[in-house]
Order: C-alpha cells, then structure tokens, then sequence
C-alpha cells in the first residue's frame, strides 16, 4: 500500500495504525532473516508511536498524510534514544542523545518507526556489504547486492518491510540502491533537508533523501522534511512545492540527454532508458541530446572531495567521547590509533587514508585544490545545461545489482557503479530514480531524473507523468 | 603519483590508524590504483578555473544570541566509554 493509500483508510477508519503497525511487524519477522535490511527493529516505538497516531486520527484534528504510516530511518541518521550505529564496530553501542530535525519533522507529523536500518559503513560503499552487521540482500535474487549505501532503505520498501524510508545520499547513495531495488530515490537540492543530526561523511556533499513505492509519495514525504533549520546554517528558506502541479504532465517540457552518459553502460540498462525516453516523446516532450564531457572527470573528483571532507568529519571518533574504546591502550596516542584502528572497517580507513593524503602537504594542490577547480567545471556545464533543459534524463549506474562479492578487491571498479550519480552531488541538483523497466533477469533498471537547484517540482512532475504513462509491468519481488 | 610503503605510514600516523605490514602492502596498491585513476584529472586545464568549496551561496549566515538550555551532562556522558567524576576519562597526558 502507498502512503497516500494507507493515509485514506486510516482517515476513514478502516483500519488503525496500530494494526498496519503489528502487519509490518510481523512481515518484518517472516521476511527480514532473508533480506537484512534492519540493524534494529524498534517494535516498542513503533506501538507506542501507531497508538498515539491512531488517539490522533481518532480525535478529528487535521493531521498530516504520514500520521500513522510505518516507516524505517538509515542508521546514520540520529534518532533520539534509538541505537544509531552507522553500520560500524565504532558506534555499535550509540544512543543519541538528541534527533536530527528531519526526523523531528516526521515524528511530529505522526510517523511510526519501525526500525533503523543498514547501510555501508558510515555510508561509505556501493552496496552495504562494508556494513559491521553484514550485507543486505537485493529482494529480487538473494545472491546480489541492494546497492548502497542506502541499501537497507531500498530493500525493506521493495520487501514491503516499510511503507517508506530515508536514506542519505552523498554520490548516489539513494539512487543506486532505489534503482537496484525497483523503487523511487529522491535526492533533493543540497540545502533543501537540514543536515543536523546525519552522522556526516561528506559534508558539502550530503543530503538526506527519500525511498518510496511511487513519485507522489516520495514528494509527500520531501514535503514533510525540507525547509530552514537554524541548526544547519546551508539550509534555505524557498518554498516547497512539489505537490503542486505534479500531475501536469510533461508536454512543454524539453528534456535533455548527455550522450556521455550512455558510454559503458549495459545494453539492457540503455535500451531501457532509450524506451522511456520513446515514451516522454509520445506525452509530447521534446528530447534533445546534448554533449557534457566532464562526467568522466567528476567521478575522480568526487572521490577526492567525500574522502578529504570524511577525513576530516571522522577525526572526531576517537574513542574518548563515545563509541568503541580498545582494551589495548597504553597512552592516548595508542587510544587514538587503536581504538579507530580496530572500530573501522576496512572501506572506511582506505577512504579516510585517501583523504588524509589529498589534504596532507605536498599533495594538496594536486589533488585537492584540483579537484575543487573541476567541481566549478561539472557545475557550470550544468547550469548550461539548465538554460536549455527543463530536466535531464541519464541512467543511474551502469548495470543492474551484481552479485555479492564481485569486484571486491578493486575499489576503483566498485566506484564505477557512481559514475553517473556522483556529477549530481558535485553540483548539488536534485535527481531522482524512477524505475523504468527489467533487464534479462528480470532485475529492476532506474533512470535519473535531475533538475537545475531548487527545481524539484520539474523533477517530480516528468517523474509522475512517466509513472503514470509507462507500459512495462511491474515484477514484485519473490520474497 | 607513486604510493610507497613509507607514504602510507606517513598517511596512517597522521589519520591517527595503525596499519600491520599485511595491510600496508595490501593499501599500498589499493592506493596506488585509486591515486592513478585520480591523476586523470591532470588532463584537464584548470589554471583559469576557481575552486569550489560550497555549492550554496550563503554569506555569514548569522542568528540571535539566545540563551537556551544545552544538553544535559549525564546524558551526553552515557555513552563515553570511561569516565570520572562528570569528566571523560583518557589516559595521564601529563607526567
């Protein structure tokens, strides 16, 4: 059921929260052996918070369309009083003592917490298979992965383990897994959700983000989150307006297409986005492809940037304020080197090395500073871009979700799978996966959406009119 | 660039990491490969082209100075792994 759906009968009283609530739950204990998509399962919350929305529906007040829904929140995102572990060894006790303000918002809207769930560790990885607590598999065939690093996000909507879910997003890490997993991944404009209480990896990069079954519930859910926060002083004060027109259709719309995106891709994954391009032309917009040469250099940047910027974000655990200490320890230095070297895991030391080495003297200008320099180029080519285009149309990640284990020992064939998502967090722009079809396996492709900054109503609405007009029939997973 | 055993030394005493001799030469070529594929970016001219740091056009982004009540000291001292006396415990820094 979507939001929208369930929001409709629990106005009307079909049923309560606190039924949907223990429904989920139970799917949760039949399903979640199989997928691992949640690091904890907060069955005492999520009772408590579907009877206070059900005394809310009950008491005729205007509520918000969420109030009641069950959904899960990545662990990497503060919830106050729930274990937040970010997948590591390192924060595997956590308890926050405060929430982020997204999820202020939500839980003030009536939203029901099923759980926290997994990801790579501290969100650093393609697929959640970094994650302390193990890989989450993709519903689709338990032998791949979900995608990552929202992977937990996208498996437990795609299960039907969670109406929605928030993920975060720092080079594809919502979109990646949403398109592995057949569902939609937005990542809204930096400065859009406030960032407080996100554990950061990248911070001029990160942006909380939604998965949900369709477009409409995941501009519902945006809704709920974006806007100013003192706490985050990137934030901004524009309006939110997603819901508006989103049902408009696209027929004004000129859409364009980078070639450059379409090289190294699978056949199934570009045949796939080649169709619903067929099909934005027969709802009357007009396709134009367009050359954008630095895609190629955006991902080398990106990795550069998120790793210098995690390097420093990471400093602070330290063993000393929180998280794990090692037994170990015979001085503070020791402290230090033991207790990150032994709560890391291994993706996140090599990140956090490479970050260290772009930062550190006789390398800065090399790789750092350069790295800044091409970010102003990715971003200008696509403030061009948007002089002409109301939304741009690529493809997500190169192939479909590939088996666990594969290319394990190559990190830089692993951060292929971002090349296409990464240019998007450079220049901070909205973007969005929508699913758009099957490939020979029947694994789900997704095509990207984006849209100039701030523009995520255009992003929602080609969205919604491809949703509502594509012709391939949806496989649910078999689990 | 060339990533020796000495540069990753170097670079995990300053990342505060201790690495054993297997996981040196293991990061050495992990390294190596990333740091090849990162030195593409040398084929672009970028010598007239300014850095970015931020997206976002916020200048000074300032608020009122409001007294309000901060964090309870127990409860941020929950989750320290040692402590004394309403103070994080580390060990003696000073002889």
């Amino acid at each position: 059921m979507t939001i929208q759906e369930l929001s409709n009968k629990l106005n009307n009283k079909e049923i309560s929260s606190v039924e949907v609530t223990k429904d989920y739950l139970e799917k949760i204990k039949g399903k979640d052996e199989k997928v691992h998509a949640y690091i904890t399962v907060t069955e005492e919350e999520a009772l408590a918070a579907a009877n206070a929305a059900d005394e809310k529906l009950a008491s005729g007040e205007n509520v918000s369309p969420l109030c009641g829904v069950p959904m899960s929140v990545k662990d990497n995102i503060c919830t106050k009083s729930i274990k937040t572990t970010c997948a590591s060894k390192i924060l595997g006790n956590f308890i926050p003592p405060y929430s982020a303000t997204l999820w202020n918002k939500l839980e003030g809207a009536g939203s029901v917490i099923l759980g926290k769930v997994n990801l790579d560790e501290f969100a650093m990885g393609v697929s959640t298979e970094t994650s302390y607590f193990g890989v989450t598999k993709n519903p689709y065939d338990l032998g791949r992965v979900s995608g990552g690093s929202s992977g937990g996000s996208a498996a437990c909507v795609a299960a039907d383990m969670a109406v929605y879910s928030i993920g975060t997003d720092t080079g594809g890490s919502v979109r990646q897994p949403a398109s592995y997993c057949g569902v939609v991944g937005v990542k809204p404009t930096y400065g859009r959700v406030s960032r407080y209480g996100l554990v950061a990896y990248a911070s001029s990069l990160d942006q909380a983000g939604v998965l949900a079954q369709n477009v409409g519930d995941a501009a519902l859910v945006l809704s709920e989150m974006s806007g100013l926060d003192s706490y985050d002083s990137t934030t901004v004060d524009y309006a939110v307006d997603y819901m508006d027109d989103l049902n408009k259709g696209c027929k004004d719309f000129t859409i364009g297409v980078p070639k450059e995106y379409f090289e190294n891709i699978d056949n199934d994954v570009k045949d796939a986005i080649y169709k619903a391009l067929k099909t934005y032309e027969s709802l009357g917009a007009k396709i134009e492809e367009f050359s954008m040469d630095t895609v190629k250099y955006a991902l080398p940047a990106y990795y550069i940037i998120g790793c210098a910027e995690a390097s420093s974000n990471l400093a602070m655990f330290d063993g000393v304020r929180y998280g794990f200490r090692s037994e170990d320890i015979t001085d503070l230095d020791s402290l230090y080197k033991k207790s990150r070297s032994e709560g890391f895991g291994a993706e996140v030391k090599r990140r956090i090395m490479l970050g260290t080495y772009a930062l550190s003297a006789g390398y800065y200008d090399a790789y750092y500073k350069k790295a800044l320099k091409v970010r102003t180029l990715v971003s200008k080519k696509f403030d061009e871009a948007f002089s002409k285009y109301d939304v741009i149309i690529t493809p997500v990640s190169p192939s479909t979700a590939f088996e666990i284990g594969e290319n394990e020992n190559d990190p830089v064939k692993r951060y292929m799978a971002d090349i296409c998502t990464t240019p998007i967090n450079l220049a901070g722009l909205p973007a969005m996966s929508v699913p758009c079809g099957y490939d020979s396996k029947n694994l789900p492709i997704g095509m990207q959406i984006l849209a100039k900054p701030f523009n995520e109503k255009a992003m929602f609405r080609a969205g919604a009119a491809f949703e509502a007009a594509a012709d391939f029939a949806k496989i649910q997973p078999e689990i | 660039m060339k990533v020796t055993k000495e540069v990753i030394l170097h670079i995990a005493d300053l990342a505060k990491l201790e690495v054993t001799d297997e996981e040196c030469g293991k990061l050495t070529g992990e390294m190596q490969s990333i740091v090849d594929f990162a030195d593409q970016l040398n084929k672009i001219d970028t010598d007239q082209i300014d850095s970015m740091e931020h997206i976002t056009q916020n200048v000074n982004v300032l608020r009122d100075d409001v007294i309000k009540p901060s964090f309870d000291r127990d409860e941020l001292l929950a989750n320290a792994p040692q402590k004394y006396a309403g103070c994080y415990k580390v060990p003696k820094i000073v002889e």
